[in-house]
């Protein structure tokens, strides 16, 4: 279930009619090898979100291919499951129903299904909280409940779109800590965005910036820190010194995202003046 | 998270839960001082009169005042619990017409008001031209202390109560019947099968009206939603009809269709129809796409999509809808019953034409009877539609 690779081969991806077009992803290239957990970082508005309704098949590149096991990505499907930035666990489902659901629209067997969502949600730490809508969940449960949902299709690609944002600081780092067990227990596919570099030092195997609009792929760093991972790792040298190259490489692109938008560049250079 | 887990601690009925509930007892208070208020004020005018003034029309043109008095005429007046009456008969008319010209019925009325002033002690009579207008005018003290009537030859003479010397009258609610006379009235009609049978039709052609809009309203609004086509074809008509107030219908749909029920419900249709559609087609488009996405890739087919996502997704609008659309239709119902006079006979014209007759009929404490029935009759549909709304979304009705 871990040999899935990902190749996205020299696509592009633009909005708005032909007069007003504007290039948001320009001949991009990227492999996620089979078992590993890529991380994407990028300043933001800089098409991370483009790129993963791409790779999920909601939308199609204008040109270029994304290939899931050397077949080309056409529209949604069960083996790519996306977690989206905040919860998109249907509200008027029960937990387990929404874990359910997948499976069942695809005409499973209730009983199968049934006995493996109480496992997964069991894992996930949720075994109470099966018959709650998602309205009652705290944030963390809502997340984990999604998880749980993405890995009943056992999907050969996980997607996960910033899907700690909005978590406050506590329940974030649990859910990192968590996601990072997960990950090293099933070793599945993982193509993870997010805009927040400890979190993406933390997960990665690989750790990929993007540039600014047309994004396109700034540098890759080989995150070389132990598995199992723990936050102490966070405050070593090596990890420091990652943190610190891609901080720069950030920081330079979001500066640029700042200046192509025209006025900005008043507004900073003002800015810059003043603090010296 | 503590409130998942509490939520089922204590059963308590809704009637317990109310009584036991501050915001519950405001609420009667509330109520019971705005009747004193209204009782207060719409009685102040008649608790501080000193006296007042009854002016009676006894003839409203020259010709009616000069007409000679023939032989049998009588003039009759009630006064508080008393009554008296002068009878033209023959000997009146001869004594008086030996000393003067022949008796006039302005003459009658003075000799009427003579009598009356030497028969009453609490009240005067008084005789008065104005306008072409003859009027006996009879003043008494407080108001409670009499009512008059007043007949010529068994026809009755309106009577209209003029000005008090000294009052305080509440402007505005004072021309209200207070509560107590509202009651009164209710007493007095809610035994008559009439009443009841007008709650009966308005309540039926409210539900008619309000189930049709329903039933060609949810899959109207929802087809809008979702199929693009339909919605290019279908939408710029649909916005074009829509802020044609249903009243503005009413003569139309008379003379479209065949009876006055059919267009007394088909104009209540068109009122709830419009913002079911709208609310239905907001609602579906306000669905949030991530959930679709989700479906979507966990390999859901285009019914999926409807029938799991759009579908239930739609409720909460569906609902709004519904508590909206009622509350136009009772509007719409009573506005088209008053206007069409419900089926021409009184018994079958419904709330709207009782308020309507009442007024015709000077009753205001009637009219006010009618609107506080009609006040019942929304507050329960509405009712109805939150209890079954808090059934069909069980995942609303948590906090």
């Amino acid at each position: 279930m871990s040999e899935a690779t990902l190749d996205i081969k020299n696509i592009s991806k633009g909005f708005g009619e032909f007069w007003s077009r504007e290039e948001i992803i320009l001949d991009f290239s990227l492999t996620v090898h089979a078992g590993e957990l890529l991380v994407l970082v990028g300043p933001s508005g800089c098409g991370k979100s483009t790129l993963v309704n791409l790779v999920a098949g909601f939308d199609r590149p204008d040109t270029g291919k994304i290939l899931l096991n050397n077949k080309e990505i056409t529209s949604p499907g069960h083996d790519r499951m996306v977690v989206f930035q905040e919860t998109a666990l249907i509200p008027w489902q029960t937990t387990v129903q929404n874990v359910m659901f997948g499976p069942l629209l695809r005409g499973e067997s209730r009983e199968k299904i049934l006995e493996e969502a109480n496992r997964l949600l069991d894992k996930v730490g949720l075994g109470e909280f099966k018959e709650k809508f998602p309205i009652q969940l705290s944030g963390g449960m809502q997340r984990r409940a999604e998880l749980a949902r993405a890995m009943i299709n056992h999907p050969d690609l996980m997607i996960m779109d910033e899907p700690f944002r909005g978590l406050d600081a506590m329940s974030r780092e649990l859910m990192q800590e968590f996601f990072v067990r997960l990950f090293e227990e099933t070793g599945r596919t993982n193509l993870f965005v997010t805009s927040e570099i400890d979190e993406a030092i933390f997960l990665a195997d690989r750790l990929v910036v993007l540039s600014n609009r047309p994004t396109s792929v700034r540098k890759t760093i080989e995150i070389k820190l132990p598995r199992p991972r723990d936050f102490l790792m966070l405050r070593e040298t090596e990890a420091y010194e990652y943190k610190k190259e891609a901080m720069e490489l950030l920081h330079e692109e979001a500066i640029k995202s700042f200046k192509t938008s025209g006025d900005r560049r008043d507004f900073l250079t003002a800015v810059s003046k003043k603090t010296g | 998270m503590a409130s998942g887990t509490n939520l089922s601690i204590k059963k308590r009925s809704k009637f317990e839960r109310a009584i036991s509930s501050l915001t519950f007892w405001r609420g009667v208070v509330a109520l019971l001082g705005f009747l004193v208020v209204w009782e207060i004020c719409s009685r102040m005018e008649r608790w501080t009169a000193e006296y007042q003034v009854v002016e009676h029309l006894i003839a409203g043109n020259e010709t009616d005042i000069n007409k000679v008095v023939n032989e049998g005429d009588v003039l009759y007046a009630t006064i508080g619990e008393y009554g008296t009456e002068l009878n033209a008969n023959r000997e009146m008319l001869k004594a008086w017409n030996e000393k003067n010209s022949p008796m006039t019925l302005k003459d009658f009325t003075k000799s009427f008001v003579q009598q009356i002033n030497k028969e009453f002690k609490t009240h005067s009579a008084n005789v008065m031209e104005r306008d072409n207008n003859l009027f006996l005018i009879i003043i008494g003290n407080k108001p409670e202390a009499f009512k008059t009537e007043m007949t010529l030859n068994d026809k009755e003479l309106a009577g209209d109560m003029k000005s008090e010397a000294f009052k305080i009258a509440v402007p505005w609610i004072g021309k209200v019947p207070p509560p107590t006379e509202v009651v009164e009235a209710w007493t007095e009609i809610i035994g008559l099968p009439g009443y009841w049978e007008s709650w009966y039709l308005s309540t039926g052609r409210v539900f008619v009206g309000f189930l049709v809009a329903q039933l060609i309203g949810i899959p109207f609004g929802l087809a809008l939603a979702v199929n693009r086509y339909f919605r290019d074809i279908f939408f710029p008509p649909f916005e074009v009809l829509r802020p044609i107030p249903p009243l503005a219908w009413v003569p139309a749909s008379i003379v479209f269709w065949p009876t006055t029920e059919m267009s007394i419900a088909f104009v209540t249709f068109l009122g709830a129809f419009f913002t079911i559609v709208i609310n239905v087609l907001g609602g579906a488009q306000s669905i949030d796409v991530r959930y679709l996405r989700a479906a979507q890739s966990m390999g859901a087919t285009q019914w999926h999509l409807f029938s799991k996502i759009i579908l239930p997704g739609t409720l909460p609008s569906i609902f709004t809808g519904a508590a909206v659309g009622m509350g136009i239709t009772w509007e719409v119902v009573l506005a088209g019953e008053m206007i069409s006079g419900g089926g021409g006979q009184q018994a079958s014209g419904g709330l709207g034409f009782f308020i309507w007759s009442s007024y015709m009929g000077g009753t205001v404490a009637q009219v006010i009877v009618g609107m506080i029935s009609i006040g019942i009759a929304g507050y329960l549909s509405s009712s109805l539609i939150r209890f079954i709304g808090d059934r069909s979304m069980p995942w609303r009705r948590l906090f």
